[in-house]
């Protein structure tokens, strides 16, 4: 195994384990790995942290010994942090949760979240500190940069030293910055991420005045207008915004979400009115929005709607879709939102600040905050400026902290190079990865879970981070490093933390020993979002935003290139995560692979089809892409997703995919705006979790709607109550026992935005193997809860369905009758029970199971991982063998604990059963419960006009229903977006 | 003596019916015949009447039957009944094919075993085989054999009937 | 039965060319005396054709073969193969119903058509029965390699389990289990039976004391006493009627395999008979293969006359015929059913799926080939009933392969389709059953008397006996009945 990970691996084209041939069983490679031996010594034990910390008060689960407890942190991505709780057994976390009282999580948690866990037992990781080619240790590192040796070498200023981090909330770090200044007033740090776009912050300063970011309130709002923005999906707060739109749809099943983006996004598959626009184009839409809504508003506070010539440079279809919108807008003045995405330039943001200020939702559903994000980076702290610096040498130390900046980094700056040509380079950093190899020093960062630390979320509310489990490879936080630069070496995360924060006064931060301690439980600092403000936009700044969109036009001819984050591996930083690398993308279900997204009608003018190969070129720089082609992309625009082509040292990251970085360059690092594609005539298969996307008229069968009839009726679906004729009727719920309680589910399409935070739950929380790139194109995913993804209608404007889809629990199970050795049967409480033991695998569940939820262990995924992997199972769930078929249990286990929980507490009635996909959904679209009890929220819901079975007609008679999309009915014009 | 105390050899199943007619006409009836192949034309005559097997596997048949059903309900309804399918555990329809099999393979091995047991097969020696060139009668040779005479008499006749009928030799056994 | 054998009422040609057919190919033909057939028939016991030992070899070969491709799958598991889900079943189950569906024409020609007194069985039903044995060898070889836990294959037998789980008999695999082993064994015993007068004619005619030791064991001490065959024949004939509802029963069964899954293209009623006659019809296509090379090889024009040809010819433009009404009823019955799944797999994906070139292949093959036998010309030219008789059998293999894959990667939700395609174990898999199949078949034709000597003996007795009858009075002989 070793072997594979020294080789060079850059002409590898899937990663090792990944995609080895067919039918090696180690394929699964990546999941038995090198370095296995020190994972071993390390995992073996128990590993406590040192310093106290503090379960979630309320946890889940009784406290009792032998049973989880729940221990409230925060994972920070690109700084910003989401409130989450951890699940630790016996010392291990095995489960992460969303923090209900966390304002980013409000208990739910996605797809990263729940992966992260898999980061920190992935054997990959760093396990050794290094200086050149030997290993160093923490106190020699210590010593060579204590101030006293350090200045020898930087200077008594530091004015050779740089430090380089990604864009950081905490606190902590701040302070420690500040120290650093103080020890080195010449040294300076910059900050670099490869998504990070200050444009947001820019449009604030010039717009509003002041560095601020916007904040919104999606339960006031009505209509809510996302200009190439994925707030539902990705984003610091959208697990919120996705909850709080959820919560809206549900009150007011008139609230209506009208998008226009380049390339199909979760947040479009919900959208009322969606509109596929290139970047360029979603700029001249916001003019034209404003032109339609900004006249007069301020004066008279009324609105029109009415559009004018600025819409000139729009197609028809977006002229349309602008009137319809504005005109929904203006109906809906106050109550409105208008989001711009990260990609767009500041002018587009400025716009937005416009709109909604004519609005009027500021001061409703839209507020400013200050950033949480500390120093932006202005222009003479980001990246190029130290690139150059570095270029023109005086720099003798350069200090990286995390964000592996050589991979992410746009490609004019060559960063790989000019860092490899500094003497004297630290790279923090979980990987042996593109950073690393070009650093002299490298030393192996910590987990979030590993860590003591702090960070702040979106809105300012600040969160403790604190460790489950002790640094599994010796690993260091930023903090300690920082303070080892400052002088301070001796001082671990934990007491830094504590002075850090006793020095912070006034910023609510925990003062008392019970502030502390409140804190580490709540897993939230109490009052410590920051205050609102409801500044005016400048009239000035509007009207330069709107000639400066104008001059710049509509991009016709040439074709736009956008590198957005990818729903997995975010921008890369992931790569390594076998679940992310398997999670099916939310829209195209791509997995192991990124690829040029184009609209139908773009590829067969190019003349390629998905799975060709094509040449990217922006400018000089040129990349070889597979096409994907998807309904409903923008015409002109091509969409790649950053985080691929990863050329480190991580096994299971390298060579999945192509680099998008090598056509970034700062100057254009979002969206490229003058792009050329061709064909190279070679093609390379892409591993798509679902092959067809139409839905061959069974709409009605399987979403519950009847197409074109629905459209043109009522908004909300009837249900469709056959009953199918039966011989024999279902079994009465006994009184006491298990069959006292008689479990189902109920999931709500109307707000289900595909964006499978519940398949990665499902993975940790039932133990699911991953099968590979190879696997998932034999069609052999273990994810025992999917998402079918259907796209069907015109394909520039397609219908977008989206269903999760998992086993059924029918009460005329078709796959229980014909198992010859009784090994799927139904129990007393209505679950269809899968017997692993007594499975010999004749595999004839499967095919007579109508909803294919059923998946099977064609090799033995779990016999050969690594000692660390193995941490990371649920022991409450079995771990199946090869040759069994398996397949979603409802979470029996979580259900068991329940009924025992109740039964302990003599409570005849089970107490709440919370399953892991449940748990995980922003919008709360899942509902599990039991049918016995009519008030529970599953039977109420079970009643409700919307729910319907998937495949009713089969009699199969499933404990899940699903509730149908709300679709309004079709308004006359067929263009712009037609009601979807 | 070990062999018959006579026995013809015939080198056509005609002769040897012949000669069984012959013999049959003057009731001698306690004879054994021999033929390379199945001759059920001669049963009449040495009033042979047809074996009572089938009885026997009818028998056999039915026990397969109830056996069959019994273990599926014994397994399914009485042992360890499990919800299956939303269906009963009872579910005689689905308990009709093992059944038939049972039944078919019960009564199948009576009918093989029975004719062994019947014929007291497998038997490897039978005094016919010490006559020399016996051994034929598998191939292309037809035998009368008889062992109970009332006299010497009745013997020669016996014999004198066979050379009639052609026979090829005719073997009398020295008291 | 007598429309069928007796071109006489043969509705495809007229009584005179009939009449003539039957005075050129009489069921045997200018027959030495008892001890000269003898001698013909078990000459391939004593001495080996030169060409046998290098097919013994390759087909040996080819055996073990088969073995690694299992070792592979045991060792690696059933990833090994191209399923997937929702292609969960393919190849294997594709050959283990193939397998079973040749293995029915032996029990059909020897135990049907005694009971009908098709005296032209006498001559190949050996044959026809050991090619029943040795594809029921194979057939049940697939099932076991099939599961994901092969070694817990007898689970689904209800033995005396500590556990005290026993198999569902409500699946349709446990009623496979006991129709397969029901009929392997009942198919054994009836052979076996049949054999015993020959194995005593092999033991008296055995050249050295060895092989008439050997022989003499297994002819269980037979001398073809009037006593003996009273109940002989009693018992045989009893075999017959058993297996006779048994060989209908066994390919019902595994039809229900698909028919009891809710599976559009699996779930119809009309597969037990569909499958049945679909068996005999690639069954009598395998006979085919194996009599003509026989029949050329040993020299057997005598007894394994054109009548034979000529007649297996006309069964299989009969159940040919059948299948392809079974065929119309299938996609009849999905039209008019309505149903949406019903109508899209069996009109739609079948059709034009991505299976569908095996689809049309199949009906091409299976459908119209068999008509080329309305011609008498046809039915008894070797060279055509050869080529004939190869084709249906790969089309029926593709049938299987049709109805089991081309159902599975199309279901109800377009979500989870998913196409299928075979790895080299697979095809190693088809490969060696073949290989298995031809090894046994030839040692069988090495050491087991392959024409029953006895009933040659026995009708052409008959024959002359009849012979002479017509010779009085110049009117037709029964021979054909």
């Amino acid at each position: 195994m070793s072997r594979r990970v020294e080789q060079p691996e850059v002409n590898l084209e899937f990663p090792p384990g990944a995609a080895d041939p067919p039918e090696w069983v180690s394929r699964r490679d990546f999941l038995t790995l090198l370095g296995a031996g020190a994972a071993m010594a390390a995992g073996a034990c128990m590993r406590r942290p040192d310093k106290p910390i503090l379960p979630y008060v309320e946890a889940p689960a009784d406290v009792v010994p032998g049973m989880p407890l729940y221990y409230a942190t925060a994972m920070p991505l690109d700084g910003y942090a989401t409130g989450v709780l951890v699940r630790s057994n016996t010392g291990r976390p095995t489960k992460i949760e969303g923090n209900p009282d966390h304002p980013a999580s409000l208990g739910a948690s996605g797809a990263l979240e729940q992966a992260s866990l898999l980061e920190l037992y992935d054997p990959h990781r760093a396990e050794a500190m290094r200086v050149g080619r030997r290993r160093a240790t923490w106190d020699a590192f210590a010593a060579a940069f204590a101030p006293a040796a350090l200045s020898r070498r930087v200077g008594a200023r530091g004015a050779g030293l740089r430090v380089l981090m990604p864009p950081t909330t905490s606190p902590l770090t701040a302070s420690l910055l500040g120290r650093l200044g103080e020890a080195y007033p010449d040294a300076r740090t910059h900050f670099f991420a490869p998504l990070a776009s200050s444009a947001r912050i820019a449009a604030a300063r010039t717009s509003l005045g002041a560095a601020l970011v916007p904040q919104y309130d999606f339960r006031a709002a009505d209509v809510v207008v996302a200009l190439d923005a994925d707030i539902l999906a990705t984003g610091p707060f959208h697990l919120r915004y996705a909850r709080e739109w959820a919560d809206r749809r549900r009150a007011s099943p008139s609230a209506q979400l009208h998008v226009a983006e380049p390339t199909p996004s979760p947040t479009g598959t919900l959208a009322a009115r969606r509109l596929g626009a290139t970047w360029s184009a979603v700029a001249a839409i916001a003019t034209a929005l404003v032109d339609a809504v900004h006249r007069d508003a301020r004066s008279t506070g009324r609105v029109s709607g009415t559009t004018d010539a600025s819409g000139g440079a729009l197609t028809p279809d977006a002229r349309a879709w602008v009137a319809a919108v504005a005109a929904d807008l203006a109906a809906h003045a106050g109550h409105s939102i208008v989001v711009c995405g990260e990609r767009q330039p500041s002018d587009v943001h400025v716009l937005t600040n416009a709109l909604n200020d004519a609005l009027g939702n500021v001061g409703t559903t839209v507020w400013y905050t200050p950033p949480a994000v500390l120093n932006d980076g202005g222009p003479d702290h980001d990246l190029s400026a130290l690139a150059t610096e570095l270029r023109t040498g005086g720099v003798d130390t350069l200090v990286i902290l995390d964000g592996n900046p050589c991979y992410g980094a746009p490609s004019d700056i060559e960063l790989s190079r000019v860092v490899g040509a500094v003497h004297n380079t630290v790279y923090l950093g979980a990987y042996d990865d593109e950073t690393a190899r070009v650093s002299t020093w490298h030393l192996p960062a910590a987990h979030y879970l590993e860590s003591w630390g702090d960070a702040r979320a979106y809105d300012g509310t600040t969160s403790v981070i604190q460790p489950l489990i002790a640094p599994l490879h010796g690993g260091r936080t930023a903090d300690e490093v920082l303070a080892v630069l400052a002088g301070q070496p001796n001082n671990s995360t934990h007491d830094l933390l504590r002075d850090a924060w006793n020095s912070a006064r006034g910023q609510g931060a925990p003062t008392t020993e019970s502030d502390w301690s409140e804190a580490l439980r709540r897993g939230v600092v109490a009052g410590s979002a920051f205050a609102r403000a409801t500044p005016a936009v400048r009239g000035d700044a509007v009207a330069q935003a709107r000639a400066t969109v104008a001059a710049r036009g509509v991009a016709r001819e040439q074709i736009e290139i956008g590198f957005v984050p990818s729903h997995a591996v975010h921008d890369g930083r992931f790569a390594d995560n076998g679940w992310l690398q398997e999670l099916p993308d939310p829209v195209t279900k791509l997995t192991w692979d990124n690829a040029a997204l184009m609209a139908p009608a773009m590829a067969s003018r190019l003349g390629v089809a998905t799975n060709d190969v094509v040449k990217l070129q922006v400018g000089d720089r040129a990349l070889d892409t597979p096409v994907l082609v998807v309904p409903g992309h923008a015409d002109g625009a091509v969409a790649l997703a950053m985080g691929y082509g990863r050329q480190g040292g991580e096994a299971v990251a390298r060579g999945v995919g192509v680099n998008a970085n090598a056509l970034r360059t700062s100057q254009a690092p979002h969206v490229a705006p003058s792009a050329a594609v061709s064909r190279t005539g070679r093609s390379h298969e892409l591993a798509l979790a679902q092959t067809h996307w139409a839905i061959e008229g069974r709409g009605s069968s399987i979403v519950g709607e009847d197409g074109e009839a629905q459209r043109s009726t009522a908004s909300s679906v009837q249900p469709r109550k056959r009953r199918p004729l039966t011989l024999y009727e279902p079994k009465p719920p006994s009184r006491d026992g298990f069959g006292a309680d008689q479990w189902a589910m109920v999931i709500d399409l109307d707000v289900c935005t595909g964006c499978s935070a519940c398949v990665v739950a499902c993975q940790a929380e039932n133990n699911i193997p991953v099968v590979g790139k190879d696997g998932v194109m034999k069609s052999r995913e273990m994810h025992w809860l999917r998402i079918d993804r259907y796209i069907d209608g015109p394909p520039d404007d397609p219908r977008f369905e989206t269903q999760p889809m998992l086993c059924q629990h029918c009460e005329k199970a078709p796959c229980e009758y014909v198992c010859p050795v009784n090994a799927t049967v139904h129990s007393e409480d209505g679950l269809n029970e899968m017997v692993y033991n007594r499975c010999v695998g004749t595999r004839f569940c499967s095919n007579n199971c109508p909803y294919k939820v059923r998946r099977f262990n064609w090799f033995d995924y779990n016999g050969e991982i690594a000692e660390t992997e193995r941490m990371a199972k649920n022991p409450e769930v079995t771990i199946r063998a090869r040759g069994v078929m398996e397949k979603c249990t409802f979470c029996v286990q979580r259900i068991r604990d329940a009924q025992m929980a109740s039964r302990l507490a003599g409570d005849p009635a089970t107490g709440p059963v919370v399953t892991a996909c449940q748990q995980s959904c922003p919008t709360q679209a899942i509902v599990f419960g039991s049918l016995t009890d009519p008030e529970s929220e599953v039977s109420r819901q079970f009643g409700d006009p919307r729910s319907f079975s998937a495949l009713d007609e089969l009699g199969t008679v499933p404990r899940v229903r699903y509730l149908a999309r709300r679709r309004e009915a079709d308004s006359s014009d067929s263009s712009g977006g037609r009601a979807r | 003596m070990t062999h018959p105390r006579l026995a013809a050899e015939f080198t056509t199943a005609d002769a040897l019916q012949a000669a069984v007619d012959a013999l049959a006409r003057e009731h001698y009836r306690e004879l054994e015949t021999y033929a390379p192949f199945d001759m059920p034309e001669l049963d009449a005559k040495l009033g042979r009447r047809r074996s009572r097997l089938g009885w026997v596997v009818v028998a056999g048949g039915l026990a397969g039957l109830i056996i069959a059903y019994g273990i599926q309900w014994w397994a399914n309804v009485h042992s360890y009944p499990l919800y299956v399918g939303g269906r009963p555990a009872h579910a005689v329809p689905a308990f009709v094919p093992a059944t038939f099999e049972g039944m078919i393979l019960a009564a199948s091995l009576t009918a093989f075993f029975g004719v062994l047991i019947v014929l007291r097969l497998p038997k490897l020696w039978i005094p016919e085989d010490e006559i020399d060139g016996f051994s034929r009668a598998s191939v292309d040779r037809f035998w009368v054999t008889a062992n109970h005479f009332a006299s010497d008499l009745d013997r020669d006749r016996a014999a004198e009937l066979m050379r009639s009928a052609g026979a090829r030799r005719v073997i009398v056994a020295e008291d | 039965m007598t429309t069928i054998s007796a071109p006489r009422s043969d509705p495809g040609s007229n009584g005179s060319r009939a009449h003539a057919q039957l005075e050129r190919y009489p069921i045997m033909r200018e027959l030495p005396d008892d001890g000269t057939l003898t001698t013909q028939l078990l000459a391939p016991l004593w001495t080996s054709h030169p060409a046998w030992k290098w097919l013994f070899m390759a087909s040996g070969a080819l055996s073990l073969w088969f073995l690694f491709a299992m070792g592979v799958t045991f060792a690696r598991g059933i990833g090994a193969w191209g399923n997937n889900i929702p292609v969960a079943w393919a190849y294997a189950i594709t050959d283990f119903v193939w397998w079973i569906g040749i293995g029915h024409a032996g029990t059909f020609i020897s135990a049907f058509l005694l009971l009908l007194h098709q005296r032209w069985r006498a001559s190949i039903n050996r044959l026809a029965e050991a090619m029943t044995l040795f594809a029921l060898v194979n057939a049940s070889l697939f099932p076991i390699l099939h599961l994901g836990r092969p070694w817990f294959f007898y689970w689904l037998v209800p033995y005396p389990a500590t556990m005290g789980v026993w198999p569902n008999f409500k699946s349709s695999l446990p009623w496979d289990v006991a129709a397969i082993s029901t009929y392997f064994t009942v198919s054994l015993l009836f052979w076996y039976l049949g054999l015993v007068p020959d194995l005593a004619a092999a033991r008296d005619r055995a050249p050295g004391r060895t092989r008439r030791r050997v022989y003499g064991v297994f002819a269980l001490g037979w001398h073809g006493s009037g006593t003996e065959w009273r109940h002989y024949r009693v018992a045989y004939t009893l075999l017959a009627g058993l297996a006779t509802p048994l060989v209908v029963s066994v390919h019902s069964i595994v039809s229900l395999d698909f028919a009891i899954a809710q599976l559009p293209g699996w779930h119809s009623t009309i597969f037990p008979p569909y499958f049945v006659v679909g068996a005999i019809y690639s069954g009598f296509a395998m006979v085919l293969m194996l009599v003509l090379p026989v029949r050329h090889v040993f020299r057997l024009h005598n007894v394994i006359t054109r009548r034979h040809l000529d007649h297996i010819a006309l069964l299989l433009l009969v159940t040919g015929s059948l299948l392809a009404y079974s065929y119309l009823c299938e996609a009849f019955g999905a039209w008019y059913s309505g149903d949406l799944f019903e109508r899209y797999t069996m009109l739609t994906a079948r059709t034009r799926g991505p299976y569908a070139v095996f689809f049309w292949i199949m009906t091409a093959v299976n459908v119209l080939t068999p008509q080329l036998f309305w011609w008498t010309r046809l039915r008894t030219n070797v060279v055509v009933l050869f080529v004939v008789g190869v084709m249906i059998w790969i089309g029926m293999w593709l049938e299987r392969f049709v109805i089991i894959v081309a159902s599975l990667n199309r279901d109800f939700l377009p979500s989870s389709w998913h196409l299928y395609a075979p790895t080299w174990v697979d095809w190693s898999l088809l490969a060696g059953s073949i290989g298995l199949f031809s090894f046994l078949f030839l040692a069988f034709l090495r050491w087991v008397p392959f024409v029953p000597v006895s009933e040659v003996k026995r009708e052409q007795r008959e024959i002359a006996f009849e012979s002479a009858y017509v010779d009085r009075d110049g009117a037709m002989p029964e021979v054909t009945r």
